[in-house]
């Protein structure tokens, strides 16, 4: 190893020796990965985009078509069926004849 | 299949054989660069496909060529240590005891304990410095050149380098001091 401070530029040896295996087994890879059709990667970033695309139509369509929440009073009655109708009729007409009878007459007088 | 190299400018060697002739140069960068022979490796065929992928597009002489080789090199070994300095948060001696052993034990390292233990304490350096460090001390490329390549200047290079070897330097007497200690 040469001094640190010899910075008057001569190579030194690192000590690390490269072997023919990993340098070929490297090159091999490298040339596999050209071999592959150009139009692979293409691919792949088209089935990619082409999901892209269907989720957000589908989420915007489904936004879209999604009912808006029947919260208010008039919205809820307007959604009600006749027979709904009836029986919130029929239990509004029993509730009013039961308050009749818990608090009477005498108990206005509070 | 689509080949770049067939498109490419008349003068555009062919990419099997400059890959194979400057595979060793890259190679050799990554490996005193990263310090693990797998991640060496990884990082070399990332850089020659990522030269593959952007070899039509290139225009310019041999020596052009190169420089532009080795800028992609330098930026993904640059990337690689950053990604493994962060993966990896261990005090300086443990660092140190630690690659020291794996350099020593590495089945295509030659050098003595002392060469181990240089490696070591460059690898304290961060990435940027280190590569600069490397490329003069290793390498002895001329800092015109490094500045060429690095879109830096040369007073900021040798800067670079001064500091990294102060590093260094500190780093292994404070080893030494260790080993003779009384």
């Amino acid at each position: 190893m040469m001094p640190l401070h010899k910075d008057n530029c001569q190579p030194h040896d690192d000590g690390f020796r490269l072997d023919s295996a990993s340098m070929n087994r490297g090159i091999s890879f490298v040339e596999q990965e050209r071999m592959l059709p150009t139009t692979a990667s293409l691919n792949w970033r088209g089935v990619a985009a082409g999901l892209a695309l269907l989720v957000g139509i589908g989420l915007a369509v489904s936004t879209q078509s999604k009912a808006q929440p029947c919260v208010t009073w008039t919205c809820q009655l307007e959604a009600m069926s006749n027979e709904e109708m009836q029986l919130i009729l029929d239990v509004m007409e029993e509730e009013d004849s039961q308050e009749q009878d818990v608090w009477g007459q005498n108990n206005w007088d509070f | 299949m689509s080949s770049p190299s067939s498109k490419s400018t008349r003068t555009a060697p062919d990419f099997s054989e400059w890959m194979r002739a400057n595979y060793r140069l890259v190679l050799s960068q990554s490996r005193r660069m990263l310090l693990v022979k797998e991640d060496a490796e990884d990082v070399t065929q990332l850089v020659f496909t990522k030269a593959w992928k952007a070899w039509e597009g290139f225009e310019g002489n041999e020596a052009q060529r190169k420089a532009w080789l080795l800028r992609i090199a330098r930026n993904s070994i640059v990337d690689a240590a950053r990604r493994r300095n962060l993966r990896r948060m261990v005090s300086i001696d443990t660092a140190l005891e630690e690659r020291t052993a794996a350099v020593l034990a590495s089945d295509d390292f030659e050098g003595d304990r002392i060469l181990a233990l240089l490696h070591s304490a460059i690898a304290q350096l961060p990435p940027k410095q280190r590569w600069v460090f490397q490329a003069r001390y290793f390498d002895a490329r001329p800092y015109a050149l490094l500045a060429e390549e690095t879109g830096t200047s040369e007073g900021a290079l040798k800067a670079s380098y001064h500091h990294g070897r102060k590093k260094i330097e500190r780093i292994l007497e404070a080893q030494a001091s260790v080993l003779f200690r009384p």
